[in-house]
């Protein structure tokens, strides 16, 4: 065993870790934080993504020897005081549906903007490249992510309010012009039937 | 999963006897970690961590050529400003790297040792004349790699590592006790141009199925000098300097890009028995080269070419 100080979400740990245990299960299973998920265990699909030192990396590729002096975050560190905006903004677009991915994009995201505050769509989409999500189809979580990122995404943003208020126009029953209504007079006395 | 020891190497020294002594080198871990979980392998061996070793990390120029620390993270170098306009071509292969929690733990130097033949940044360093400093002695990259016919058949490269628990001792020149210190990259000289393309089974952070790395000078319209290499291929890395020969002095038109094919298709020819997918990389590793090299003449990339 080797012993092994880091902080995680800013609370001091000392433990002693297997020579190949991995951070994912130190997050879980010892520490008790389960927001950080395990979905491929090869560093393929993001789901278990955190900060170590600011720069997000797939715990389950982390040896947790390999920590010391670190500074560990997880998605529960985002919300120590309420929700990080991020947090909100995803509830906000509905970037989830079944929530797995859910924590490693916040977190991917939460690096991006940490350290580039107002990224553009195509640096959005880069800093996600890494994080599988099988349910939204990742323009919610995009436009969540540029909602809360400064100027840069904007446009994106206008653009995708044009689709939200298109589909309320569809719930609403609304139909959308195809031809204008004045173009096609009934034909006279008919009927058509 | 299950590692006989972890050591925190304060030294290269000590990283040097450790692994003599049969030790594991780690860096990022990002293909240790998943071979070692997958086929528990180094249950036995002690995992030697040289991340902490300040001289892996440096990168300085000197006498017209870049050295890159080995331990130095694949996201470091893509943000370094001066490698950015230096050498645009290594930068470019490495951004196609995995994703961005990959590459903030993947090394230049971990990517290069484990010699994966669908690696993007060894055609990269190949094409760049690259030497690998190792603590014994300084080698041309392209007689670092020793053949490894395993990797070309198992499952067509779509399994994310290779075979061996030690790919260093397996698939280069290293010796028992031989650390990679540094990579060195010469300038490309002035003028020239480069590119790299990957092709995977998605634009998503697979490995490459086939890759391709370029870089040369043009002359009044005429290819003055080009050096080619494709990933995922052959049994170890290598330019393709028939290919090469074929286009020097001409202006890549049709019939030359017939030739350079030709010349592509009958190298693959001696891996048909070693090469999964041949099939299919024998067919689409002589287009891609063709459109490559098209769009490295136009002064395109590949990617803007193919989405038209």
């Amino acid at each position: 065993m080797i012993e092994v100080s880091f902080s995680v979400n800013g609370a001091a740990h000392t433990l002693r870790v297997g020579p190949g245990e991995r951070l994912i299960d130190v997050l879980r299973g010892r520490l008790g934080l389960t927001g950080t998920k395990e979905g491929c265990g090869i560093g393929v699909c993001g789901a278990c993504t955190v900060l170590v030192d600011g720069r997000a990396e797939n715990a389950c590729l982390v040896p947790a020897a390999s920590l010391e002096g670190a500074s560990v975050v997880t998605v529960e560190g985002l919300s120590t005081d309420g929700l990080d905006p991020l947090q909100q903004a995803f509830l906000d677009h509905h970037a989830i549906q079944c929530g797995f991915c859910t924590p490693g994009l916040v977190m991917s995201a939460r690096a991006l903007l940490d350290e580039n505050p107002e990224p553009t769509e195509e640096e959005i989409r880069t800093a996600i490249r890494g994080n599988l999500c099988r349910c939204t189809g990742y323009e919610q979580a995009i436009a969540a992510i540029a909602s809360v990122a400064g100027t840069g995404a904007r446009a994106l943003l206008d653009e995708q309010a044009g689709l939200i208020r298109s589909s309320a126009r569809l719930e609403a029953g609304v139909p959308f012009a195809r031809t204008p209504p004045t173009s096609t007079p009934a034909p006279e006395g008919g009927d058509a039937r | 999963m299950k590692a006989g020891g972890y050591l925190r190497a304060a030294s290269l020294a000590d990283a040097a006897s450790a692994r003599a002594r049969g030790g594991i080198v780690i860096a990022g871990g990002t293909d240790i970690m998943v071979k070692g979980r997958s086929r528990n392998i180094y249950a036995d061996k002690v995992l030697v961590d040289v991340s902490g070793i300040g001289e892996l990390h440096l990168v300085g120029e000197r006498g017209g050529a870049i050295e890159i620390g080995a331990a130095c993270t694949l996201s470091g170098l893509c943000a370094d400003r001066a490698l950015r306009e230096r050498l645009p071509l290594l930068v470019d292969a490495m951004e196609h790297v995995g994703g961005v929690q990959t590459r903030n733990r993947a090394t230049i130097g971990g990517n290069v040792v484990n010699a994966c033949p669908a690696s993007d940044i060894i055609p990269a360093l190949m094409v760049l004349d690259a030497s690998v400093r190792t603590t014994a002695r300084t080698i041309p990259l392209a007689d670092f790699f020793v053949d490894c016919p395993h990797c070309l058949k198992h499952e067509g490269m779509y399994v994310r590592s290779c075979l061996f628990p030690d790919a260093a001792s397996k698939k280069t020149v290293l010796e028992p006790g031989e650390l990679v210190r540094s990579l060195i990259v010469p300038l490309p000289r002035a003028g020239s141009r480069h590119l790299f393309y990957k092709l995977a089974r998605t634009q998503n952070i697979g490995l490459a199925c086939v890759n391709l790395a370029l870089i040369g000078t043009l002359l009044g319209g005429v290819v003055e000098g080009l050096s080619i290499s494709m990933g995922g291929l052959f049994p170890r890395p290598c330019t393709l300097d028939g290919c090469s020969a074929v286009l020097r002095g001409t202006s890549a038109d049709v019939s030359t890009l017939d030739r350079v094919k030709a010349a592509l298709a009958e190298k693959l020819a001696a891996e048909s028995g070693a090469l999964v997918d041949y099939g299919y990389k024998s067919r689409v590793a002589p287009a891609l080269l063709a459109d490559g090299i098209a769009a490295f003449m136009a002064g395109e990339t590949l990617e803007r070419k193919r989405r038209i």
